[in-house]
């Protein structure tokens, strides 16, 4: 009898749940589904007013006219991808070493000034980063990185959003698990890697999401000139504002192209997730 | 047994010294920047530090080896953050003038009675800001945690829901955002994209409501009302993913436990959940704050970026910056105070 209560209450919940967020998924999903029907639809349908949702004749001209575009560039069009690329990878992983290595010991060891470190973490999580901008560039310049990949690499090490989300994480993880790896003669760098970070698995791959998605999107600023390492952002706005209006089937176009892959990188570290906390091996 | 713990004493310090050697090098490379930062006894050769460390007790080791970990972010931000704030600040103190290089002379607090003045705009942009955040960081919050709780539960299309909520993120940040702030031209039409989405919903809402024979006022409310659903829904990615992994880390056990014992779902919510997540209200809250301040599009930051970079007026675009900073600070520090006692931490 309880048994079947319960297993209303259950099917009640998952109807609650669904039409709950159907409702909030919505208002999410329904401009940026817009925005990207706007990509397939021909030129003389795109400023049509009032705005029609769906395409009436959709087309893939916007993107054949995108890829057009891109293969009259300068550099090679390749070379903008790579760059992307690159400093996806390479400031996602330095953004994410230099945030755990800073956040485990914030976390669980003992040091004089760690609790000043920890303080500077948050003061400057509350600094936003474009204002700083030209005091920036003149230590760049100073170090001579003005201009190299170094531009786009090294500041990632500096953010503090990373530090902060992994040290408060960590944090949870029993003091016993630590000691124990203590115990057994592990050293600080093995405990770090083979027990915090497991540990926290959700919370870095969070992190690998925002680094990944801040790095993919990575404008060109103004601490780069050469053309040959500048990103697809940048190589992607140039080439659909030269002719602006007239070119806003193919701005759409880049638009839609540029979302595809944080995407599915965000399912796919999402999806991992989920399968990591059942051996993480924490429990109360 | 005090052998045994010895011996394997040892051994982490044998492969620290790797470590301690790495961050030795980035040490002299930035040492033009910290010398004064460097503490004396660390310094000295390699094999004097070898003996000081082996000889330093395990405690003490460990405490040094952490310290050594948070040197490449703390390195980072010496140079990232800390030199160019102090230039800031000074830039903030002076007038400056640019020529081919630059130069500043001290100008007697010019810059922050300026902006203080009758005249500036300045202070109504930050009540503005100070009153959305006021509204928006609750009521981010609330939604967030709502939907996290949904999205954490087990049910088909799962992880294509949870990529749905984490869209606008991607797309706030992504190409629409820069080309919006980048190139001017391109500007109108990706504008135009995302709030063409926005203007296309509360259109078609309009006529629908109209349609239903609704008067024009609660109309215009229900429009209102729409309009902030979409501002928070669209604010709430980042807080939703993170409350979503706080969830993922809480023990099933515990709620295992509650089933025995016959809790119902609000007393599982309330006395597991919530104390539960705590520490990443915490955090979300830091987040909004920190998320609607820099948020380029506010109106402080949109006249500070309008001083610099048209009046090219450093001087007194960075002291608008630190009483912003200032101002941001006292309210998160005051956050922190009052959480301090709120927050529940499972391990202590």
């Amino acid at each position: 009898m309880s048994k079947l209560r319960r297993n209303k209450v259950a099917i009640a919940g998952d109807i609650t749940t669904y039409i709950l967020l159907l409702l909030y998924g919505a208002f999410m999903a329904l401009p940026l589904i817009y925005s990207v029907i706007q990509a397939f639809k021909p030129y003389n349908e795109l400023f049509i007013f009032p705005p029609r949702f769906f395409a009436r004749q959709p087309t893939l001209a916007n993107f054949s006219q995108l890829f057009d575009l891109t293969s009259s560039t300068w550099v090679p069009f390749s070379r903008y991808v790579f760059n992307t690329i690159l400093n996806t990878v390479v400031g996602t992983f330095l953004h994410i070493i230099a945030a755990a290595m800073c956040a485990y010991p914030l976390a669980k060891n003992n040091f004089p000034g760690k609790k000043f470190i920890f303080n500077i973490v948050v003061w400057s999580l509350l600094f936003s980063g474009g204002v700083l901008e030209i005091p920036v560039y003149l230590v760049m310049s100073y170090l001579g990185i003005i201009d190299t990949y170094f531009a786009y690499w090294l500041p990632e090490i500096a953010v503090a959003m990373g530090t902060f989300l992994l040290k408060q994480n960590m944090a949870e993880i029993p003091d016993a698990m630590i000691e124990a790896a203590r115990i057994d003669g592990a050293s600080e760098w093995k405990i770090l890697w083979r027990i915090a970070m497991p540990a926290v698995k959700p919370a870095w791959l969070t992190l690998a999401i925002f680094a990944f998605q801040r790095n993919w999107n990575a404008t060109s600023s103004s601490y780069i000139y050469t053309e040959t390492i500048k990103t697809l952002p940048t190589a992607l706005s140039q080439i659909t504002s030269t002719g602006s209006v007239a070119r806003a089937g193919e701005a759409y176009a880049a638009s839609v192209l540029m979302l595809v892959p944080p995407i599915i990188f965000f399912i796919l570290a999402q999806s991992s997730t989920v399968k990591t906390m059942a051996h993480a091996g924490i429990k109360g | 047994m005090a052998d045994v713990i010895n011996n394997e004493a040892v051994n982490p310090a044998e492969e620290n010294k790797e470590i301690i050697d790495q961050a030795e090098v980035k040490k002299v490379k930035v040492k033009k920047i910290k010398t004064k930062k460097d503490k004396p006894g660390k310094q000295p050769k390699a094999k004097k530090k070898e003996k000081r460390f082996s000889k330093m007790p395990y405690e003490k080791k460990q405490g040094f080896v952490g310290f050594m970990f948070t040197l490449p972010w703390l390195i980072g931000f010496f140079m990232f953050f800390f030199i160019p704030a102090i230039k800031s600040i000074n830039f903030s103190l002076s007038d400056v003038k640019i020529f081919e290089n630059y130069a500043t002379e001290w100008n007697n607090f010019y810059n922050y009675k300026y902006i203080f003045a009758s005249g500036s705009t300045y202070l109504q942009n930050l009540f503005s800001t100070l009153g959305d955040l006021a509204i928006n960081v609750p009521v981010i919050l609330i939604f967030s945690l709502f939907v996290a709780v949904l999205l954490n539960r087990k049910f088909i299309g799962r992880s294509v829901a949870r990529a749905v909520f984490f869209l606008p993120v991607i797309v706030t940040t992504g190409v629409v955002m820069t080309a919006f702030n980048g190139a001017s031209d391109t500007s109108a039409v990706f504008e135009g994209d995302v709030s063409n989405g926005i203007m296309f919903s509360t259109m078609n809402a309009t006529d629908v409501l109209n349609s239903l024979g609704l008067s024009e006022q609660i109309t215009k409310y229900l429009i209102l009302v729409s309009d902030r659903i979409f501002d928070v829904v669209w604010d709430s990615g980042i807080q939703i993913i993170l409350f979503l992994a706080a969830l993922q880390s809480i023990s099933p056990a515990l709620y295992e436990a509650c089933d025995v014992e016959g809790a119902t779902a609000w007393e599982k919510f309330w006395l597991i959940t919530f104390p539960s997540v705590s520490p990443i209200i915490l955090v979300n809250i830091v987040y909004t704050i920190v998320d609607t301040f820099s948020d380029p599009s506010n109106p402080v930051l949109a006249q500070i970026d309008g001083v610099i970079k048209n009046s090219f007026n450093y001087g007194v675009g960075a002291a608008m910056v630190w009483v912003y900073f200032v101002i941001i600070l006292a309210i998160i520090g005051l956050i922190f105070l009052i959480c301090k006692k709120l927050i529940f931490y499972s391990v202590d």
